[in-house]
C-alpha cells in the first residue's frame, strides 16, 4: 500500500528525531568522558584511564564506519585541547580507530561485549604506542621506554580492564532509545 | 565495502583526516597550539572543565574518604542521622581546608606585597604526560602571560607555557623542559635546576652545575635566583648529594615541597619587582 504525504512526512521526521536525539546522547557522553579523562582523580596507584578509546570503540559499534569516525574526531579533538602534545593528533588517531572499528563490524565480525573488549585492547594500543611513537620517541625524549613502562602501560592495563563497561554503556543507551521511538 | 569508499561519507572523512594532518604540522611547526583551537578551547571547553574540576574535587575528597575499609564499614553499620551528621563533618572539613589555604595564600601576600598574584583552580592534567604538567582556569583575561611563576603555599609548582583568554597551561618543575636557576639558602651556592624523568617518577628534580667544593648538604632548602622568576620562592630541600660523571661539579637531588600530582589550587604570580642585583 502507498503511504500518504503524512504517512512520509511522519516518517521522516522521526528519522530525524531519532538522530538528532543519538547524537544529542553520543555528544553529552564524549564530552563527558573527556572531562572526567581530564581529572586526576580517578587515577590508581599512577594509573589513569583513556575512557574516551574504549567510548568511541562503542559508539563505532552501533552507528558504524561514519559515525564511529565522526564520534572519534569530537572525543580525539575534545582530549586535544588539554593534551601536552601537537593539536590534532588525538583526533586523527580516534577518528581512524572509530572508522576501522565500524567497518569490521559491517563486514567481518559480530557485535559482541567480547569483541568490543578486543576492539578496544587493540585501540588502546594502537593510539598509546602512536603517541609514543610519534610524540615521544621522535620528539626525542630521552626517557621514551620509561615513559612507556610507567606511565603508558600502566593507563593501557587501567584502561583495558574497564573497557566492558562502555560497551554495556554504549548498548544501553542504543536500546533506551529504540525503546522511546 | 566499495559502496563504502565511494561514499560521499568517506570522502569527507578523507577531507577531515587531510585538514587535521594540516593542523598537525602547522601545530608542530609553529611550536604548539595554534590560536584558533586556543580560542576554541578557552570559550567551550575551559568553563565544562572548570565546573567539572569541582565536582570532581568533592569526588576525590568523599572517595578518599571511603576508601578506608575499616570507616567504610563503620559507615554502612551507621544510622541515617549519623551519616548525616558525617556529610556535616566532611563538609566542615573541605571547608576547613579552603580556610587554611586561603590563610597560608594570605600569608604569602602579607609576606611578598610586591607580587601580583592570580588565584586559579587545577582544570585538567593529561593521563599519558609523566611530568603531571597541569591546565588551570585563568588566562589572559585574569592577566595571566607566558613565564608567569606558578605557586601554592608550600612553594614553587611551574611555570606557565601556554595561554588561552580563560586557560593556561603550565610546566610542572618536574618537567625538564623547565629550568630553573636556584641557589641554597644556607650557602648561596646556586645551580641550574632541571628534572628527568627517572627523578620525576619519584617526585624529585635535580640541582645541576653546582661547583664541585660546595658545602651544601642534605636537608638545606633550595629557593629560586631570581631574573627570569622572583627570588627566594621556596622549592624543596635536598635529599642527598652526588658528583656529575664528568669529575668537575656536583649535584643535587631535590624533594619538592609541592607536590605537583595532587594539588587543585594555586596562584599565579603576574607581576613582580626584580630584587636581584645583577651580577658582576
Amino acid at each position: 500500500m502507498k503511504k500518504t504525504s503524512f504517512q512520509q512526512g511522519n516518517a521522516a521526521l522521526d528519522w530525524v528525531q531519532t538522530r538528532y536525539l543519538s547524537w544529542t546522547a553520543w555528544g553529552l557522553l564524549i564530552v563527558l568522558f573527556a572531562l572526567l579523562q581530564a581529572m586526576p582523580h580517578l587515577a590508581i596507584a599512577g594509573a589513569r584511564p583513556l575512557f574516551l578509546i574504549p567510548l568511541v570503540v562503542g559508539i563505532a559499534l552501533f552507528t558504524g564506519p561514519i559515525g564511529g569516525a565522526a564520534a572519534g574526531i569530537a572525543a580525539g579533538l575534545l582530549w586535544d585541547l588539554y593534551a601536552d602534545h601537537v593539536f590534532g593528533f588525538n583526533g586523527l588517531v580516534l577518528m581512524i580507530i572509530g572508522c576501522v572499528v565500524g567497518l569490521l563490524i559491517w563486514l567481518l565480525l559480530r557485535n559482541t561485549w567480547l569483541t568490543a573488549w578486543l576492539l578496544s585492547v587493540c585501540a588502546v594500543l594502537a593510539q598509546v604506542l602512536l603517541e609514543w611513537i610519534f610524540c615521544i620517541a621522535f620528539a626525542g625524549e630521552p626517557d621514551a621506554w620509561l615513559i612507556l613502562w610507567h606511565i603508558m602501560l600502566p593507563n593501557v592495563l587501567y584502561t583495558v580492564i574497564i573497557s566492558p563497561l562502555f560497551y554495556w554503556l554504549t548498548r544501553g543507551v542504543v536500546r533506551l532509545l529504540k525503546r522511546r521511538v | 565495502m566499495k559502496t563504502f569508499f565511494k561514499s560521499v561519507g568517506f570522502k569527507i572523512l578523507c577531507v577531515i583526516a587531510a585538514f587535521l594532518l594540516g593542523i598537525m604540522i602547522y601545530g608542530g611547526a609553529s611550536g604548539g597550539l595554534t590560536s584558533v583551537p586556543a580560542a576554541i578551547s578557552g570559550a567551550i571547553i575551559t568553563p565544562l572543565q572548570s565546573a567539572f574540576s569541582a565536582v570532581g574535587n568533592w569526588f576525590g575528597d568523599v572517595f578518599s574518604f571511603g576508601q578506608n575499609g575499616r570507616l567504610q564499614a563503620q559507615i554502612k553499620e551507621l544510622e541515617a542521622e549519623i551519616a548525616k551528621l558525617r556529610e556535616q563533618q566532611v563538609e566542615l572539613d573541605e571547608l576547613r581546608r579552603k580556610n587554611e589555604l586561603y590563610s597560608q595564600f594570605l600569608e604569602l601576600k602579607e609576606q611578598h606585597p610586591e607580587y601580583q598574584f592570580v588565584d586559579a583552580d587545577v582544570i585538567a592534567t593529561d593521563p599519558s604526560d609523566p611530568y603531571n604538567n597541569f591546565t588551570v582556569g585563568q588566562g589572559s583575561i585574569a592577566g595571566i602571560k607566558v613565564g608567569n611563576t606558578v605557586i601554592t603555599p608550600q612553594g614553587l609548582a611551574g611555570v606557565v607555557y601556554e595561554v588561552g583568554p580563560n586557560y593556561a597551561k603550565v610546566r610542572s618543575l618536574l618537567d625538564p623542559g623547565l629550568q630553573i636557576s636556584a641557589y641554597d639558602s644556607r650557602t648561596r651556592e646556586d645551580g641550574l635546576l632541571t628534572g628527568n624523568l627517572e627523578l620525576a617518577l619519584d617526585g624529585k628534580l635535580k640541582l645541576s652545575q653546582m661547583d664541585r667544593d660546595i658545602t651544601a648538604s642534605a636537608g638545606d632548602i633550595i629557593v629560586t635566583y631570581g631574573g627570569s622568576y622572583p627570588e627566594g620562592l621556596l622549592i624543596g630541600t635536598i635529599a642527598e648529594i652526588g658528583a656529575e660523571t664528568d669529575g668537575l661539579s656536583k649535584y643535587a637531588v631535590i624533594n619538592p615541597f609541592v607536590n605537583v600530582g595532587t594539588i587543585s589550587e594555586v596562584f599565579v604570580i603576574v607581576n613582580y619587582e626584580d630584587t636581584t642585583v645583577p651580577q658582576e
